[in-house]
C-alpha cells in the first residue's frame, strides 16, 4: 500500500524575475516498509524532493499524497500539525534545542502533538533513548554528548509520536564513518520494525544497503530499483 | 557607490524592523535627553528673565497697619536704600456672574500704575485700573473664565458696588488659584476710599538697596527700615527677601531639575544598552559574512570601520526624529510650567545648547555603545566565523547552565524549560535587557513611593493640626467677642486663641539666617494646646510649667543654619520693644519648607501676654467641629467668614486655614512634580519595553532555524506564539522580582534626598507596597505588548525559508 504518491510534481524557485526549475516532473509511490534512499549530486534536488515529502515545502505543480493527506492542499499551520502527528524528520546537524537535556529534546514533539497522556510521555521517552543506545546520557545537554549520539537523540526524537514515516536529510554527512555506520544500523532496526524511512544520502556504500535507490539528476528520477539487499 | 556602500545599504535595508528598532532605541534616548535638558534650559532662563524684568524689590515688608506716604519717604532716606515703591494689598468680596455666590479675593492698589518701580504689575490687555473699572490678574482671569467687560460686585465700605473688568494684568508673585491663591484683582487709586482705604497710605514697602546687591547688605538693612518703622510706631508682619538676579521659584526647581538631568543621562545611557544589544545581534547574525570578507583580505579596521559607519548612519536617522519632537516637547512642557509661575513665552523658543547636547549625546553614545561588539566580532578568525552550522552550541558550556538544566529545567514541562532555557541562553544580552527593565521598576516603585511618602508625610501634619478652621484676623481683635462670634456657628466644639507678633532673633547681636524666606513671626499658643503640636525632632514641645517662661521651640533648619542648639539662649525682639533673653527648649521640623513662606517660633501665649500686657486680644482663633467632608468643611467655614464680615472684623486670608482645603492645595502643589516624574517613569518603563521587544525580536531572528525545526517536528503556531510571549513574561517577571529589593533598600534614602532636594522638608518614609503590584500590573502588560510583535513574526516564519537560513 502506497504510503507516498507524487503525481507530476514541479518545482520550481524564482530567482529575482527568472523561474528556476529544480523538479520536473516527478512521479513516485513509495510503500509503506519500504527503506528509500535518495541520492544523487549536489543540486539536483535531492533535499527539495524530501523537503516535499515532508510537507517542508510545496510543489509549483503536481499532487503530493504523504500518509493519506494530500500536502499540497494544506496550509503552513495544518503542516506543522500534520508533521508532529505522521512523521518524524532527522537533520544532518541533528538541530537537537540546546538548552534541553537529551530526555527533553525527545519529549518536546510529544509534548507539542499531545498525543499521548502525559504520564505516558516520560515512559516513552525513556524507552527511545533505550532504543537508540542513551539511556545513560538521558540528562547531558546537546553540547555534552557526541556527534553520533546527537544523531541518535535526533532519531529518537523522530520517533517521539510513532510516525509512519521517518524522512532524514544527509543524516550520516556529518559523522565519521564507523558512527555513520552506527547511525544506519539503527535506521535498518527501524525498518524492520516496520517503520517507512526515506533518506537523502551522498554515501553510496550506504544507499545501497537501503530497500530502493532513487536517483535524481538535474531533476529528474533516472533511476530507481531495489536493491540487492532486498533482493537478497 | 562603492561595494562598503552598497553593503552598508543592504544590511540597513535588508532587516528594515531591526534598523528601525535601532533607530527608535536611540531616538528615545536623545528625545528624553533633549526634551528634559531644553525643558530646564528653557524655563531657569524665562524665569530669571522674567524675575529681572519685573524690577524685583530686594526687600518687601508687608505692614501690620496701614502707614502714610511720608514714611515710605523717610525710608527713602535710609543709608543704602536705593529707592522704595508701595502698594496695598487687602481681603476683599465679591461675587461675579460666572459664580454667583459671594467669594473672598486679594485686591491690590498701587499709588500710580504708570509709575511702578518695582515688583512690576505688567499690563497684559485693556487698561491700567481707572475710576469704576478694576483689572484682573491674567491666572485669576484663566482660573474664573473671567475677561474683559466682564462685570465684578465687590463689598466695599458703602455697600455692594459694579466694577467692570478693563484690563489684564501679570502680577509676578501670584500663587495660582489651583495651589490654594485667590483670585487678584487691581484697584484704581481713586477708588481706594470706596474700601475704606485711605488712598495716601499703604501697605506694603517694595525696597532695593544700593548696588550692588548681597544677601547679607540687604538683610542689614532691612533690620534697620524695620526699627525704623517701629520707631515710628508701625509693626511689620513679614520680611520678604529677594535675590534679583535668580527667580523666587529657582531654588524649587534647582533641586527637580538635578534628578531630571540625572534621569535624562540616565535615559541616554539606557538606550545606548540597547543599541549595543542591537549591534551585537547584527554581528552574530553577520558572523559568517565577516568571516567571508577576511577570508578575502579584509583588515580588522575596515570591518569595525564598515559597521561602526551603519550606526552612526543609524544615529543620524534617530537624531533626525528626535530632535525637533524633543525641542517641541520641551517648549510645551516649559511652557506649561512656567504658566504655573505666571510667565507666558513669546512664541516657539529652544535651547542651542540642548541642541549642541543633543548631537553630541545622539551620536558619541551609540558609536561608544557599539565598539566593544564591532571590535570583538571584527577581531574574529576566518575559522571562527565561518564554522557555525546548527542549532548553535550556546547553552551549557558552563555550571551555571548545567545547574539549571539539572536543578529547574528537568523539573518544568518543555515548553517552559525551553522558554527558560533560551532566556539564559545570551546572558550579556539578558543581563543589559534586565538592567533596562529593572531601573525602569526600580525608578517606577521609587517614585511612587515618594508620592506615597509625601502623601504620608501631609497626612501626618494635618494629624498634628486638631483644628478644622483656623481663623487668622488683619489685626488682632478681642478673643471674648471673637469667642461670641464663633459660637454662633453651631458646628463648633472647641476654641483656641492664639497671638503673632513680629519678631526679630539674634544671637551675638547678629540677626538669625532664617530658612523661611518671608522672614519669623513668634506664634504664642497656650502651652496645654490640642489645637497643633509640630513634629519636634530635638529636644522638646512645652510643658504646664513653661508658662511665663521665656522658652521658644525653634524651627530645626534655622537652628542648623545658625549653629544652634537646644539649651541655647537667642535674643528675641518683640515688637521692636521687648528686647531679651528667650531659651531655646525644643526644634520642630518644619513642613512647609524653604519657599515663599513666614517662618513661626514657637512661645508660652503666657509668657507673651505678660510681656505686651495685651492678654484681651488675638490674633488667631483656633475652632474644632463636627466636620467630615470638605463640603461641611466649606459650610462651616464659608459662615464664620459671614459672621466676621458682618461684624466688620477683616479676616486675613494667608494664616486663614480651613483644614481640608489645606491639604487639598498642598497637594495640587505637589502635582506637578509627581505628574513630572511619573512621566518620567512612563519614559523609562518604555524604553524598557522597547528593550525587551528589540532583545525578542532578536532572538527570533537569531533563532529563525531552530523555529523551523520546532515547527518540523510538530510544534504549531499558537506553540511558537506562547513560547515567544512566554519568554517575554519571564524577562518581565525575573526584572520585577530583582526590583523588589532594590527598590525596598533604596526608595527611603532616595524619597528623603528627593525631598530634602525638591521640598527642602524630610518626608516621613512609607514603602509603597501598591506600587510593587501596581509595577507587575504594567510590566506585564508592557512585556506582553512588546513580545506580541516578535511572537508574532515568529510563527509566520516559513520552514523551508528558515532551514535555509
Amino acid at each position: 500500500m502506497s504510503i507516498i504518491q507524487l503525481n507530476n510534481v514541479h518545482k520550481a524557485y524564482m530567482n529575482g524575475q527568472i523561474s528556476q526549475p529544480v523538479l520536473h516532473d516527478i512521479s513516485l509511490d513509495i510503500d509503506a516498509g519500504e527503506f528509500v534512499a535518495i541520492v544523487g549530486a549536489s543540486g539536483n534536488g535531492k533535499s527539495t524532493l524530501l523537503n516535499l515529502l515532508a510537507g517542508i515545502d510545496k510543489p509549483s505543480q503536481g499532487q503530493v499524497d504523504v500518509c493519506g493527506s494530500a500536502l499540497h492542499k494544506l496550509t503552513e499551520e495544518q503542516l506543522s500539525v500534520w508533521r508532529g502527528a505522521n512523521i518524524g524528520i532527522v537533520f544532518q546537524f541533528f538541530q537537537l534545542l540546546p538548552s534541553l537535556s537529551v530526555l527533553q529534546n525527545i519529549l518536546l514533539p510529544m509534548d507539542f502533538v499531545a498525543k499521548q497522556p502525559k504520564r505516558e510521555r516520560l515512559e516513552r521517552a525513556r524507552y527511545l533513548l533505550d532504543l537508540v543506545g542513551l539511556s545513560d546520557q538521558a540528562q547531558q545537554l546537546p553540547s555534552q554528548v557526541s556527534g553520533g549520539q546527537q544523531q541518535r537523540a535526533a532519531i529518537a526524537r523522530a520517533l517521539a509520536n510513532d510516525p509512519q514515516l521517518i524522512v532524514a536529510d544527509e543524516p550520516t554527512g556529518n559523522l565519521d564513518e564507523a558512527t555513520a555506520d552506527a547511525v544506519f544500523e539503527l535506521f535498518l532496526t527501524l525498518n524492520q520494525q516496520g517503520k517507512t524511512l526515506v533518506m537523502v544520502t551522498h554515501n553510496e556504500s550506504l544507499a545501497e544497503s537501503a530497500s530502493r535507490r532513487i536517483v535524481l539528476h538535474s531533476g529528474r528520477i533516472v533511476d530507481d530499483q531495489l536493491s540487492d539487499y532486498v533482493v537478497e | 557607490m562603492n561595494s562598503f556602500a552598497h553593503k552598508i545599504r543592504a544590511d540597513l535595508l535588508a532587516q528594515k524592523s531591526r534598523t528601525l528598532l535601532a533607530i527608535i532605541s536611540i531616538a528615545i534616548g536623545i528625545f528624553v535627553v533633549g526634551t528634559l535638558l531644553g525643558m530646564i534650559d528653557l524655563q531657569l532662563s524665562k524665569m530669571d528673565a522674567s524675575h529681572k524684568l519685573s524690577q524685583p524689590s530686594h526687600i518687601s515688608l508687608i505692614l501690620k497697619t496701614d502707614a502714610d506716604f511720608a514714611v515710605a519717604e523717610q525710608i527713602k532716606t535710609l543709608a543704602g536704600v536705593a529707592n522704595v515703591d508701595k502698594l496695598t494689598q487687602f481681603t476683599v468680596r465679591f461675587k461675579t456672574a460666572n459664580n454667583p455666590q459671594w467669594q473672598t479675593g486679594t485686591a491690590i492698589i498701587r499709588p500710580d500704575y504708570r509709575v511702578q518701580h518695582y515688583d512690576l504689575m505688567t499690563l497684559l490687555s485693556g487698561q491700567f485700573p481707572h475710576d469704576n473699572a478694576v483689572a484682573v490678574e491674567r491666572l485669576s482671569a484663566k482660573a474664573a473664565g473671567l475677561k474683559q467687560s466682564d462685570a465684578v460686585v465687590f463689598e466695599t465700605a458703602t455697600g455692594e458696588q459694579t466694577f467692570t473688568i478693563d484690563g489684564v494684568i501679570r502680577h509676578p508673585f501670584v500663587k495660582p488659584p489651583p495651589f490654594g491663591g485667590q483670585l487678584h484683582f487691581f484697584i484704581a487709586p481713586e477708588s481706594a476710599a470706596i474700601f475704606g482705604i485711605q488712598p495716601t497710605t499703604f501697605r506694603q514697602l517694595l525696597v532695593q538697596v544700593s548696588q550692588p546687591y548681597n544677601e547679607e547688605k540687604a538683610r542689614l538693612i532691612a533690620g534697620d527700615i524695620r526699627a525704623k518703622l517701629s520707631a515710628l510706631g508701625i509693626s511689620v508682619n513679614a520680611t520678604l527677601l529677594q535675590n534679583p538676579e535668580q527667580h523666587w521659584g529657582r531654588p524649587f526647581f534647582s533641586g527637580i531639575n538635578l534628578i531630571l538631568t540625572v534621569m535624562a543621562w540616565a535615559s541616554l545611557a539606557l538606550s545606548s544598552v540597547l543599541i549595543l544589544n542591537t549591534i551585537a545581534a547584527l554581528i552574530t547574525q553577520q558572523t559568517d559574512q565577516i568571516g567571508i570578507m577576511k577570508s578575502i583580505g579584509a583588515r580588522r579596521l575596515t570591518i569595525a570601520r564598515l559597521y561602526l559607519t551603519e550606526v552612526f548612519i543609524v544615529a543620524l536617522l534617530a537624531l533626525v526624529l528626535a530632535v525637533p519632537l524633543s525641542l517641541a516637547a520641551a517648549y510645551f512642557s516649559s511652557q506649561w510650567l512656567l504658566d504655573l509661575f505666571n510667565i507666558e513665552m513669546d512664541g516657539f523658543e529652544y535651547s542651542l545648547c540642548t541642541v549642541y547636547l543633543m548631537l553630541a549625546g545622539g551620536l558619541l553614545a551609540p558609536l561608544c555603545a557599539s565598539v566593544y561588539p564591532i571590535w570583538r566580532g571584527a577581531s574574529m578568525s576566518v575559522r571562527q566565523a565561518i564554522a557555525s552550522y546548527g542549532l548553535g552550541a550556546d547553552f551549557g558550556s558552563s555550571r551555571f547552565d548545567n545547574w539549571l538544566e539539572r536543578s529547574v529545567f528537568s523539573a518544568l514541562p518543555t515548553l517552559y524549560a525551553v522558554t527558560l532555557g533560551n532566556l539564559f541562553r545570551r546572558k550579556a544580552r539578558l543581563v543589559w535587557t534586565q538592567i533596562v527593565l529593572i531601573i525602569a521598576g526600580v525608578l517606577f516603585i521609587v517614585i511612587i513611593g515618594l508620592i506615597t511618602t509625601v502623601n504620608l508625610t501631609l497626612d501626618n501634619e494635618l494629624a498634628r493640626s486638631r483644628y478644622a478652621v483656623r481663623l487668622g484676623f488683619s489685626s488682632d481683635q478681642p478673643s471674648a467677642l471673637v469667642e461670641a462670634l464663633i459660637r454662633t456657628v453651631p458646628q463648633t466644639t472647641g476654641l483656641e486663641f492664639w497671638n503673632r507678633l513680629p519678631a526679630e532673633l539674634s544671637r551675638n547681636e547678629l540677626l538669625l539666617k532664617q530658612s523661611g524666606s518671608l522672614g519669623v513671626q513668634l506664634i504664642a499658643l497656650p502651652v496645654e494646646s490640642v489645637m497643633y503640636k509640630p513634629l519636634i525632632v530635638s529636644g522638646r514641645w512645652f510643658e504646664q510649667s513653661d508658662n511665663e517662661q521665656k522658652v521658644l521651640v525653634l524651627n530645626a533648619a534655622t537652628a542648623e543654619l545658625n549653629g544652634i542648639q537646644v539649651g541655647d539662649n537667642i535674643n528675641v525682639n518683640l515688637l521692636g520693644r521687648f528686647n531679651s533673653a528667650w531659651q531655646v527648649i525644643g526644634l520642630y521640623r518644619w513642613f512647609v519648607g524653604s519657599g515663599y513662606n513666614v517662618e513661626p517660633v514657637y512661645a508660652p501665649l503666657s509668657t507673651v501676654q505678660t510681656m505686651t500686657q495685651r492678654s484681651q486680644f488675638s490674633s488667631f482663633a483656633l475652632l474644632s467641629a463636627n466636620i467630615k467632608t470638605e463640603a461641611e468643611e466649606k459650610i462651616v467655614a464659608d459662615a464664620l467668614k459671614q459672621v466676621f464680615q458682618n461684624n466688620h472684623i477683616k479676616l486675613d486670608f494667608y494664616t486663614t486655614i480651613a483644614k481640608l482645603e489645606q491639604r487639598q492645595n498642598a497637594k495640587n502643589q505637589f502635582r506637578p512634580i509627581t505628574s513630572m516624574l511619573l512621566g518620567l517613569a512612563s519614559l523609562i518603563a518604555s524604553v524598557g519595553a522597547i528593550g525587551l521587544s528589540g532583545t525578542l525580536a532578536i532572538g527570533v531572528l537569531q533563532r529563525t532555524r531552530e523555529i523551523g525545526v520546532l515547527r518540523a517536528i510538530g510544534a504549531s503556531s499558537s506553540a511558537i506564539f506562547k513560547l515567544f510571549m512566554l519568554e517575554g513574561l519571564f524577562h518581565g517577571l525575573m526584572a520585577w522580582l530583582i526590583s523588589i529589593p532594590i527598590a525596598y533598600y533604596l526608595a527611603e534614602p532616595l524619597s528623603r534626598k528627593l525631598g530634602e532636594i525638591m521640598l527642602g522638608i524630610q518626608l516621613d518614609f512609607s514603602f509603597s507596597w501598591l506600587a510593587v503590584w501596581l509595577w507587575l500590573a504594567i510590566v506585564t502588560v508592557l512585556v506582553l505588548l512588546a513580545s506580541y510583535l516578535p511572537a508574532h513574526h515568529a510563527t509566520r516564519i516559513v520552514v523551508r525559508d528558515s532551514l535555509n537560513y
